[in-house]
């Protein structure tokens, strides 16, 4: 199924991003075995979504190296990074679904776009996608018409249309309860465990990162200021990782939603 | 009833947009009595399933009334792979064909599972349990 047989999913070396003349990330640096999940913590704005875009390739570092599955992307030219991008697969923090078309046609579009799959081929696979994420039976839907729980694994159903072995998901349980987060966190862990591909999920949600994680990565400011398993983490004495998991979490369910998931709630026009 | 059948050997690059691919997926065919034991070798996977697909219909025009698909030498099955027994499995339901499944690899086995299609495919240990559920 890959050319490319590196133990390592990812292996980020000295990355450095500017906006202008503002650092966003400075000196980033770490591996990611195959088959494991990575979560990645951390503040708004400290460049969480940034890290994720380079990972993907939409963004260059203005230094550093990249490796994603044994290449390293930034030494790639569009052709090369098409057949690189072709093996992993990204959920967006706000679903990004397209509104206009329903929910089967949303999961089915990576399927169609990929050039190989005859219709009858798409319809199916999507059921299956469905299936896994919990909404067999909703293909006929618009986004408009499902809870934002349901759009996320609508979301995650279309990113896992191809098979990605790498799959990175950009807050894939903010605004979401205690309950549905649970359901999303599992659906990664059986992705992971059972399929064996590899996950990079960006998340302030601390009950949902120790549940997944088998690495964390704490930013702050652009910068790690802390990596390792969730036990190292758990016993970082860095007052700043200290109040970030202790400021964000209220026990193993939260009862109140995290401070942005509620002021994003609350202005929400949705 | 039972025509000469193609033997497909697929070993070749395929191109998709503008990635290069290299894939292989072997499928050979005998008979064990009357029941037309299929083994398939490689990856099923986007590239490769259109062949296992045309393969099949010929199966299903022709009516085939048992089937055994033996996985012994899947190493990987994707979702387009999943739809492709899907559909056969429903081309069958007219003509009441029996299908099975053998020896498929533990993670093979868990993409079956994951989405709970080992309640639909009779998945077998080994080829003798298959051919006996499918002489049942
Ligand atoms: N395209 C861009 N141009 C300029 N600044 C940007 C751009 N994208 C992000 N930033 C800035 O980089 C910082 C990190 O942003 P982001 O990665 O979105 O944070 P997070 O996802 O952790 O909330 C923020 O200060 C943001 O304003
Ligand atoms: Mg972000």
């Amino acid at each position: 199924m890959s050319e490319t047989k590196s133990t390592h999913a990812l292996e980020v070396r000295g990355l450095v991003k500017k906006f202008g003349n503002r650092t966003v990330l400075n000196d980033i640096s770490f591996n990611l075995k195959r088959g494991e999940i990575l979560v990645i913590m951390g503040g708004s704005g400290c460049g969480k979504s940034t890290l994720l875009r380079h990972l993907i390739g939409v963004l260059k570092p203005n230094e550093g190296e990249i490796h994603v599955l044994g290449t390293d992307i930034t030494k790639l030219d569009d052709d090369g990074l098409a057949k690189v991008r072709r093996r992993f697969a990204m959920m967006h923090q706000f679903g990004a679904l397209l509104n206009s078309l329903t929910v089967g046609q949303n999961v089915a579009l990576p399927l169609l776009e990929s050039g190989n799959v005859s219709e009858s081929i798409a319809d199916l696979v999507v059921k299956l996608k469905l299936e896994l994420v919990g909404l067999t039976g909703f293909e006929h839907l618009k986004p408009s018409e499902i809870s934002g729980g349901m759009r996320k694994r609508v979301g995650m159903a279309r990113a896992l249309a191809l098979d990605p072995e790498l799959l990175f998901c950009d807050e894939p349980t903010s605004g979401l309860d205690p309950v549905m987060t649970a359901v999303i966190d599992q659906l990664t862990l059986d992705m992971v465990h059972k399929l064996g591909i590899t996950a990079v999920v960006v998340t302030h949600d601390m009950t949902s990162a120790f549940r997944i994680a088998n690495k964390m990565i704490m930013l702050f400011e652009g910068q790690i200021i802390a990596q390792g398993s969730p036990d190292e983490i758990r016993n970082n004495p860095d007052p700043r990782l200290q109040q970030f998991i202790k400021g964000e979490a209220d026990g193993p369910i939260p009862l109140k939603l995290s401070r942005d998931d509620y002021i994003k709630r609350l202005l929400s026009v949705d | 009833m039972q025509q000469p059948v193609p033997i497909q050997q697929q070993k070749k690059l395929s191109t998709l947009g503008n990635l290069v691919t290299s894939y292989h997926m072997e499928i050979s065919e005998r008979l064990e009595g009357e029941i037309p034991v299929v083994t398939i070798k490689g990856d099923i996977d986007l590239e490769s399933s259109p062949k296992l697909r045309e393969f099949l219909k010929t199966k299903s025009s022709s009516k085939c009334a048992k089937l055994l698909l033996d996985f012994a030498g899947v190493s990987y099955i994707d979702s387009s792979g999943l739809a492709t027994l899907i559909e056969y499995f429903q081309a069958t339901q007219p003509f009441k064909g029996k299908l099975a499944l053998s020896s498929l690899s533990p993670r093979v086995r868990n993409v079956f599972e994951i989405v709970r299609l080992e309640q639909i495919f009779s998945l077998h240990p080994d080829t003798n349990s298959a051919l006996a559920a499918l002489n049942s």
